[in-house]
């Protein structure tokens, strides 16, 4: 049986309105909405119709409704920023993120959920540094975080969103904690996304309604003090700093020229006035735009086990792709830049695109 | 004939301290914030800018910070002749920021870093005095001109001198600061031995 759920579904994925899927479909507008609220089966050739202008396949529509994820629970970074059109795409990423995940459970057995609830904890200098002695980190700067989260059992995904205004978000499934990142960033803002996201994770598992704010700013300040831990920086640092001594440090912590400034800022090696003439002398270097020099991007070590073992068995990411009934740039995006790094990002299917 | 100025040197912070609150300058560290400005501005320099870079940069920020520090109720800002300096009206002094070669060093005269113009030699002194010996000598305006001097080490001294042929010829006193050890410019303490990247997930095969 046809499912709504999963027209509305692709439809948002492709950022798509309902008139703009009419069009390429050649179906009325009328009928869409119809199908959409269910109160309509659609005949074969519509389905089919549908399914050319979303490129999805056929399957893809009847199988069971989508995993829904509470968005009200979903903690998402620059919420200002983002259009309804691109929320919901990313939301939509999220529901074929659970599939994928619920695939891999099915397929391989995953480390579990290792992360404390610290939502009673409104420091977050005390909250980072209470999950660092969790996971037995002391003050090390972390070589890897993505292996640190996977260890752990956090799951993470790609967002193919190539948007500047969606950077990550995050929720609890089942008792896992997920996280989707923009990986078209510079490796340093992912890598900072990824623990601004554990921020949430840990500090506002039970905050329920939309995220302030004040927690965002929290799960920064998390995200700063996880990543460069107060006393080995006081301990590495020399007391008088430049801007390329700021550039040079970064790299020990893996953040961005601009995040280590600011945690220098306010570990108070740095003046208001320091800070602020080394955020311009940065901008002026491209620091604000881009990372030059920056660290290469991290890699899933569990995308490239699993890769590695299914080609063992002669399987690839088709064979996924079609296990899902999803597109496979949709399988891509997912995983994109997580298992290691291709030159290009994934090209969504065109076939919805054409001249109206 | 400069030669004939005997130079007051202080070299103890006690002595240091004393002058510059008589001068009406705060402290040393208020002096040493400006020398701190300077320099890491001059490390703002890399190898595409111009080769003078690091001096410009200096210069620029060490008079911003004389005036972001000192400018207000007693010391204003003012440009004699084109010269960038703070002034203290009722002391009848002017405050200069300047880039030497070597501060805080008794067996070494700081050299300017650039050609001093004729605006800088009216303000100090120079000329006016002719050929007259003098110790001490006391400009016919009444006004006495003092250099914040810092070299590259990160070295500086308030000190007044006496401006010829574009450059410092005498010295009526040197007041130093700092021989730039306070600093700390070391490199960033990185060893790579000690970072947490031994993680790897548990993958099996149902």
């Amino acid at each position: 049986m046809f499912n709504h759920k999963r027209l509305s579904l692709a439809r948002k994925r492709r950022r798509l309105t309902g008139k703009v899927l009419a069009e390429i479909s050649d179906i009325s507008a009328i009928t869409i909405s119809r199908l959409e609220n269910n109160e309509n089966q659609p005949d074969d050739e519509t389905i089919t119709k549908l399914a050319r202008a979303l490129g999805y396949p056929l399957e893809f529509f009847f199988e069971d409704d989508p995993e829904e994820i509470d968005t009200s629970a979903v903690s998402f970074r620059s919420l200002t920023k983002m259009s309804a059109k691109e929320r919901d795409a990313a939301i939509a990423a999220g529901a074929l993120g659970l599939q994928l995940s619920s695939w891999l459970d099915r397929e391989f057995r995953l480390p579990s959920a290792n992360i404390i609830d610290l939502s009673y904890e409104t420091n977050p200098e005390i909250a980072a540094r209470s999950l660092r002695q969790f996971w037995h980190l002391g003050e090390k700067p972390i070589g890897n975080i993505l292996g640190l989260l996977e260890v752990n059992g956090i799951r993470v995904f790609s967002l193919a969103e190539n948007t500047a205004s969606v950077d990550a978000f995050s929720f609890w499934r089942d008792e896992r904690p997920f996280i989707f990142l923009n990986n078209y960033k510079t490796a340093e803002h992912s890598i900072y996304d990824s623990v601004h996201e554990v921020g949430h994770l840990t500090m506002h598992r039970h905050a329920g309604s939309q995220p302030s704010r004040a927690a965002e700013r929290e799960a920064n300040q998390f995200a700063s003090a996880f990543l460069m831990p107060e006393n080995d920086v006081r301990a590495r640092m020399p007391r008088f700093i430049t801007v390329n001594t700021i550039i040079e440090a970064r790299t020990r912590w893996r953040v961005s020229a601009m995040a280590m400034a600011y945690r220098l800022h306010t570990l108070s090696l740095l003046s208001e006035w320091q800070y602020k003439s080394a955020c311009i002398e940065l901008g002026r270097r491209g620091f604000r735009s881009g990372e030059p020099g920056g660290v290469a991007r991290e890699a899933s070590r569990i995308w490239q086990k699993v890769l590695s073992q299914l080609w063992a068995e002669r399987r690839t990411k088709n064979d996924i792709a079609a296990a899902l009934h999803i597109p496979l740039d949709e399988l891509e995006g997912l995983i994109w830049g997580l298992a290691g790094t291709p030159s290009t990002r994934p090209e969504r299917t065109r076939a919805f695109v054409r001249a109206v | 004939m400069r030669n004939m100025i005997e130079t007051m040197v202080r070299r103890e912070p006690w002595e240091v301290g004393a002058r510059v609150v008589e001068l009406e300058l705060g402290s040393v560290e208020q002096l040493l914030r400006v020398r701190s400005l300077a320099i890491s501005a001059s490390a703002d320099a890399t190898n595409f800018h111009p080769a003078n870079a690091a001096g410009t940069f200096a210069y620029h920020y060490g008079t911003f910070g004389l005036r972001k520090e000192y400018v207000g109720k007693v010391w204003r800002l003012d440009r004699p002749d084109g010269v960038e300096v703070i002034v203290h009206e009722a002391l009848k002094i002017r405050v200069i920021f300047a880039n030497v070669d070597v501060a805080c060093d008794d067996q070494i005269k700081p050299k300017p870093r650039s050609r001093k113009g004729a605006g800088a030699e009216r303000v100090c002194i120079g000329n006016l005095f002719g050929s007259l010996l003098e110790y001490a000598p006391q400009p016919p305006d009444g006004w006495r001109t003092f250099y914040l001097m810092v070299d590259e080490r990160g070295a500086a001294e308030l000190t007044r001198p006496v401006v010829e042929r574009s450059t410092f010829t005498a010295y009526i006193e040197r007041n130093y600061l700092s021989d730039g050890t306070d600093l700390d410019r070391g490199p960033v303490r990185l060893r790579d031995d000690d970072v947490a990247d031994d993680f790897d997930p548990e993958v099996v095969r149902k």
